[in-house]
C-alpha cells in the first residue's frame, strides 16, 4: 500500500480520503490476494496461453469486492442482488481464483483451465457463481445497463448494484461509449463501472496502440461521476465502492493498477503470459 | 390465447402497423415485456408503445450494439426485451447478438423492420439482402419471416407465448398484401402451404409471396399446376414439409427478396440435400438495391414481379420436365 494517497475526487468534495478500515479486514484481504495470486500464477503456469498479467492486474479489485465489500447475491429475483460483470473477460483467471477462495469452484478444478472438460478460458454463465459469459470486448457494460434499468423497473435500483469491469484497453470499443452515454442518460445510479487502468493492451502499452484521452474528462463529460483510486489499495478501493453507493449518478472508479503485480518481472515487462520457466520465480 | 384477426388490427394494410400492434397487445397482457428501439421509435411503429408504456420503453439513440447488449441484460434480469431497429442495422450488431444474446440462449426478441428492398426510397444502405444469412448461422437464434399484416400480429403474439428464446422477426415497411387466411392459427415452425400443386413447388416469404400467388396464374394458363408453400419460419425449418414438397413435385423454386446465398433458398437446399434432394433453384435479388420511388420498380429491377417469377419458372420446368 503506498501510505497517505487520497481518493482524488475532481467532482470537488464528494469523495472523502478512505476511512481506516482497519488492520484485521486489511490483513484479511491481504491473505486473500496472497492465495489467490499463487492460484492465478499456477494457472498461468499449467496452460500458458492464460492472460495471467490482466489477471494479477484485476485481482484486488474483485478480491475488494467479494470479501471487502461483500456481494449481495441472496435474492430470488435476478433483480434482487448484486450482480457482477468482468467485461474484461480474458482475466477470468482472477475471478476464478476469488470464487476458489469463496469454495464455489473446488480447488482442483482450477488446473483445468482452459481443458476440453474444464474451466472456460472466458467467463461463461454456466460455471457456478459467473453472472454474464463474455470474452468479446466492449459489450459487458451495455449488459449492466440493462440489468440496471431491470432494477429500476422492479424497484430495486436503490439496493443493489451491479458492478462491470472494464480494461482500459478495452475503452478502445466504440461501444463502451455507447453504452456509458445510456447509463449516464438514464441515470442508471446502480451501475458501477470499474476500470482495469493497467496501462496495457495486447499489442503493447495503451497509448501506443491508441490514445485513451484525459480518461476523467471522458467519463465526466458524458455525465458520470468519477473516482480515481490506486487499484491495489483496498481502503481506497471500499472508499470508492461507497462513494458510488451515495451518489446519485452512476459511478466510474478508475483504478489505477499494474500489470502483472506482485510477479516482478512481469511486472515490468508489461507481459501477459508466463511458463513453467518462471516457476522457480515465486513458488519459494 | 390470441388467435385469429384482433379487430383492432382491422384496416391495417402495413406490416409495420401490425406489429406495432402486437407490442401494444404485449405490454397490455404482460408486464415483462420492455421494448426498446435505436432512435427509430416512429419508422417501427414502437412509439405507439411508448406513448402506452412510457416506463418500459426505452429509447437507446442510434447505437444499435448498445441496444443489443441492454436487451441481453433485460433478459438476463428477467424481463422479456423487444429491440426494435431497421433490419439493415440490427446487422451492425450481429457479433453482439451472437455473443452477448445467442451464446446464453436469452429470451430477446428483434423486430428487424425496414427488411429487403422494402425501405425503397433510401436505396442501397438501407435494404438488407443477407439478413436471413446472417441471424439463421446463429445456433439458439429462430427466424420468422411473416408474410402479411395478419400473420405478423399473430406471429409476434403466439411466439411471446410459445418461444422462450431469442427471435429475429423480418418485417417489411408497408408493401405487404394479405395472402394469409386472416382467421388461421399461427404455427411456429410449420410451412404454410397456400396452394397446392404437382409440377413444381415454389418456397417463399414475406411480402414476395403475393408476386408468387399472381404468378401461379399465369402458370397454370401454361398448364402448370404449382404449390406454394409460405416459409414463414425459416428456423427452426420444417424440413418435413420440405420433403415432403420435393417429393409430391420433384422440383422447387425459392424466390426472396434475399440474396441467393444463405437466406431461404439456403435454408431449402440445405435440409433436401440431406433428406430428399431434388433440383431446388433461386429466384432472388441480383445485386445490391438503390432508391427508388416504389418497392415494385425494385421487384421488376430484379425480376421479382409475378410475370417474370412465372417467366423464369416455366424456363427451369423445361429443362427439367419437359
Amino acid at each position: 500500500m503506498e501510505g497517505g494517497q487520497l481518493i482524488v475526487s475532481k467532482l470537488g468534495g464528494i469523495a472523502q480520503a478512505g476511512d481506516a478500515i482497519g488492520i484485521s479486514l486489511s490483513e484479511k484481504l491481504h491473505e486473500i490476494s496472497l492465495r489467490a495470486r499463487r492460484r492465478i500464477i499456477r494457472m498461468g503456469i499449467i496452460e500458458k496461453s492464460v492472460h495471467v498479467g490482466a489477471s494479477l492486474s484485476v485481482l484486488d479489485i474483485l478480491v475488494t469486492l467479494y470479501f471487502g465489500r461483500g456481494l449481495r447475491r441472496t435474492g430470488n429475483r435476478p433483480t434482487e442482488r448484486d450482480w457482477l460483470i468482468l467485461s474484461k473477460g480474458h482475466a477470468v483467471p482472477a475471478l476464478y481464483a476469488v470464487l476458489a477462495e469463496k469454495g464455489l469452484i473446488p480447488e482442483d478444478r482450477l488446473d483445468a483451465i482452459r481443458a476440453i472438460d474444464g474451466l472456460e478460458g472466458h467467463p461463461d454463465y454456466t460455471t457456478e457463481g459467473i453472472d454474464v459469459s463474455t470474452g468479446s470486448l466492449g459489450q459487458g457494460l451495455s449488459i449492466a445497463a440493462g440489468i440496471a434499468y431491470a432494477m429500476r423497473l422492479d424497484g430495486t435500483e436503490d439496493r443493489h448494484r451491479v458492478y462491470v469491469i472494464l480494461g482500459d484497453g478495452e475503452l478502445d470499443e466504440g461501444q463502451v461509449w455507447e453504452a456509458a452515454a445510456t447509463v449516464a442518460h438514464l441515470g442508471l445510479r446502480s451501475v458501477v463501472a470499474i476500470v482495469d487502468v493497467n496501462g496495457f493492451q495486447l499489442d503493447g502499452p495503451v497509448e501506443a496502440i491508441k490514445t485513451k484521452g484525459d480518461l476523467v474528462l471522458r467519463w465526466r463529460s458524458l455525465g458520470w461521476s468519477v473516482v480515481e483510486v490506486d487499484g491495489h489499495d483496498y481502503e481506497m478501493l471500499l472508499s470508492a465502492l461507497r462513494v458510488a453507493d451515495q451518489e446519485k449518478r452512476p459511478t466510474v472508479i478508475l483504478a489505477y493498477t499494474r500489470r502483472g503485480k506482485g510477479l516482478g518481472f512481469l511486472e515490468a515487462s508489461g507481459g501477459q503470459h508466463i511458463d513453467r520457466k518462471h516457476a522457480d520465480r515465486f513458488t519459494e | 390465447m390470441q388467435t385469429g384477426l384482433p379487430s383492432e388490427l382491422k384496416g391495417v394494410t402495413r406490416i409495420r402497423d401490425a406489429v406495432g400492434k402486437a407490442l401494444l397487445f404485449l405490454g397490455d397482457t404482460d408486464p415483462d415485456v420492455v421494448v426498446l428501439t435505436a432512435d427509430v421509435a416512429r419508422s417501427t411503429r414502437t412509439s405507439w408503445f411508448a406513448d402506452r408504456f412510457p416506463e418500459r420503453f426505452v429509447n437507446i439513440g442510434i447505437s444499435e450494439q448498445d441496444m443489443v447488449g441492454f436487451a441481453a441484460g433485460l433478459a438476463l434480469a428477467g424481463k422479456k426485451p423487444y429491440a426494435a431497429a431497421f433490419a439493415m442495422f440490427l446487422m451492425r450488431a450481429w457479433e453482439q447478438i451472437r455473443n452477448s444474446i445467442d451464446r446464453m440462449n436469452l429470451d430477446v426478441k428483434l423486430i428487424a423492420t425496414h427488411s429487403g428492398f422494402s425501405d425503397h426510397g433510401d436505396g442501397a444502405s438501407h435494404q438488407s439482402l443477407e439478413d436471413i444469412a446472417l441471424m439463421r448461422v446463429l445456433h439458439n437464434m429462430a427466424v420468422v419471416v411473416p408474410a402479411d399484416p395478419p400473420q405478423a400480429y399473430k406471429a409476434v403474439v403466439r411466439i411471446h407465448e410459445e418461444v422462450r428464446g431469442p427471435v429475429y422477426f423480418r418485417i417489411g415497411r408497408d408493401y405487404s398484401p394479405t395472402v394469409t387466411d386472416p382467421a388461421s392459427d399461427y404455427k411456429f415452425g410449420e410451412l404454410e402451404i397456400l396452394r397446392d400443386g404437382s409440377d413444381i413447388a415454389i418456397v417463399s416469404a414475406g411480402p414476395l409471396l403475393a408476386q408468387v400467388l399472381e404468378a401461379t396464374e399465369a402458370l397454370q394458363r401454361e398448364g402448370v399446376d404449382a404449390a406454394v408453400a409460405n416459409l414463414h419460419t425459416v428456423k427452426p425449418l420444417d424440413e418435413q414439409g420440405l420433403e415432403a414438397l420435393a417429393r409430391r413435385t420433384g422440383l422447387l423454386v425459392v424466390v426472396e427478396e434475399h440474396f441467393p446465398r444463405g437466406g431461404l433458398f439456403g435454408a431449402v437446399a440445405e435440409a433436401l440435400a440431406q433428406r430428399y434432394p431434388v433440383p431446388v433453384y433461386p429466384i432472388a435479388a441480383k445485386s445490391y438495391g438503390h432508391s427508388a420511388r416504389s418497392v415494385l420498380d425494385l421487384y421488376r429491377e430484379h425480376a421479382l414481379l409475378a410475370d417474370s417469377i412465372a417467366s423464369r419458372i416455366l424456363e427451369i420446368i423445361g429443362r427439367h420436365k419437359r
